[in-house]
């Protein structure tokens, strides 16, 4: 029962991997720096995508819905992306069926800082 | 000294041991204790509650409105009846210079926010809690009787220290409008937590008042016309203090707000014919909004 057992897990384990290996990406930087917090931050991204089968893909950035950037079916892209977004995102690799292979997240940072502590608590007049 | 305001004393003093052996760590800046630069943070409270009036005579102060009024620059700060500049804001600690408004003066005042606000005094006086008789009962003195007190601005300095989940604080202040010509100094310790949705806080404090801010608002003299029998000398003293704060987001705007505190007053001030009762109590339970 154990053997077969762990057979059937490596059996399943290939088979997930071998999807996942089929694209890679390597996305730099991931965080963007704005002056103002709240304020929209625009920076410009280097995608690199490796896909080994050469199947059609596309690149979406989550707003309120994924949009989407490219798509392609080269074995490598190598591209850069200007975005502009005021929150936390992520963008997304997801094949022709709408299935996503690949999830980043990118971030917004701020130099000023945003809040601070009270030195009194709230609603504590009296 | 008496051996309550020693237990009371004791009470608080290993409130404050037993929170200090909590684990400590960085400071994170949680909602409820943070506010946004630069922006105005303007919020009422609507609900139903009061404060004990320790005085002869004294209502209590109903709280039906609450407001809640803040401004933060980088450095200088507007906190309801609070202006100051802080010094440092490091991540765990921060030093503070300020003036704020005395609220001694609020148990004397006609125009009290029980007259502006809200209804009968003494019927929230009562449904708070039966009045602490001092031992000088015979000896009373109304506020209807004495001379006016003034309102008095006090300049302070206060360090914070905090952690992860909780926050010390030493504060200082002198009467900066030679009105009490007194001083104040409070240590209190605040434990937060979070209890499913609510956001909850106790908090314990030592207050001690120094013997011409109490003496100028509850002692008695020949300014006072009454019987010179009555004449008093208030004096210095610790004053434990105990609160427990609550408050659960509802949406952007509106939260619960549950907020009770008691604080217990030293003999120096209790033995004056114009107080009795030995502690100050407040409850309010309502909504709070804050405008955005």
């Amino acid at each position: 029962m154990r053997v077969l057992l762990a057979c059937l897990s490596m059996v399943l384990w290939n088979e997930v991997c071998a999807e996942e290996l089929e694209f890679s990406w390597q996305i730099q930087p991931t965080v963007c720096v704005n002056q103002h917090v709240g304020a929209q931050c625009h920076f410009t991204l280097s995608v690199q995508v490796q896909n080994q089968r050469q199947q059609e893909y596309c690149v979406y950035v989550v707003t309120l819905s994924p949009q989407q950037l490219f798509c392609s079916s080269e074995a490598l892209l190598q591209k850069d992306l200007t975005l502009t977004i005021d929150d936390n995102t992520s963008l997304l690799l997801k094949n022709v069926q709408g299935e996503t292979f690949l999830q980043q997240p990118l971030s917004v940072k701020s130099t000023q800082r945003s809040t601070r502590f009270r030195v009194n608590n709230p609603w504590s007049l009296f | 000294m008496g051996t309550s305001s020693i237990k009371k004393l004791g009470v608080i003093s290993i409130l404050l041991c037993f929170f200090t052996l909590v684990k400590h760590a960085y400071a994170d800046c949680n909602p409820s204790q943070c506010i946004e630069i630069e922006k105005w943070r303007v919020g009422i409270a609507l609900g139903a509650g009061a404060k004990t009036n320790p005085l002869v005579g004294g209502d209590a102060i109903p709280l039906v409105i609450i407001p809640d009024i803040a401004y933060y620059g980088d450095n200088l700060y507007l906190d309801n009846a609070e202006i100051g500049y802080q010094w440092m804001q490091a991540p765990t600690s921060a030093l503070d210079t300020f003036f704020s408004v005395n609220t001694e003066k609020a148990f004397f005042t006609f125009w009290h926010p029980s007259n502006v606000l809200g209804s009968s005094g003494n019927f929230l006086s009562n449904a708070i809690g039966p009045s602490n008789a001092s031992p000088f009962d015979d000896r009373r003195v109304s506020i209807d009787e004495v001379k006016s007190r003034k309102w008095a601005i006090d300049a302070g300095v206060r360090w914070h220290k905090r952690s992860a989940h909780s926050q010390w604080r030493i504060t200082a202040k002198t009467d900066a409008t030679n009105v009490h010509h007194g001083h104040q100094l409070d240590i209190g310790y605040e434990h937060y937590w979070s209890l499913n949705e609510w956001q909850v806080s106790l908090a314990s404090t030592l207050i001690w008042k120094s013997s011409k801010l109490v003496d100028y608002y509850y002692g008695i003299d020949q300014q006072d016309n009454v019987l010179r029998e009555l004449y008093y000398d208030a004096s210095a003293g610790w004053q434990p203090s105990l609160a427990l704060s609550a408050n659960k987001k509802i949406n952007q705007q509106w939260q619960w707000l549950i907020r009770t505190s008691v604080t217990w007053l030293h003999s120096g001030m209790t033995h004056s014919p114009l107080v009795d009762k030995e502690y100050t109590s407040t409850v309010f339970i309502g909504l709070g909004y804050v405008f955005r």
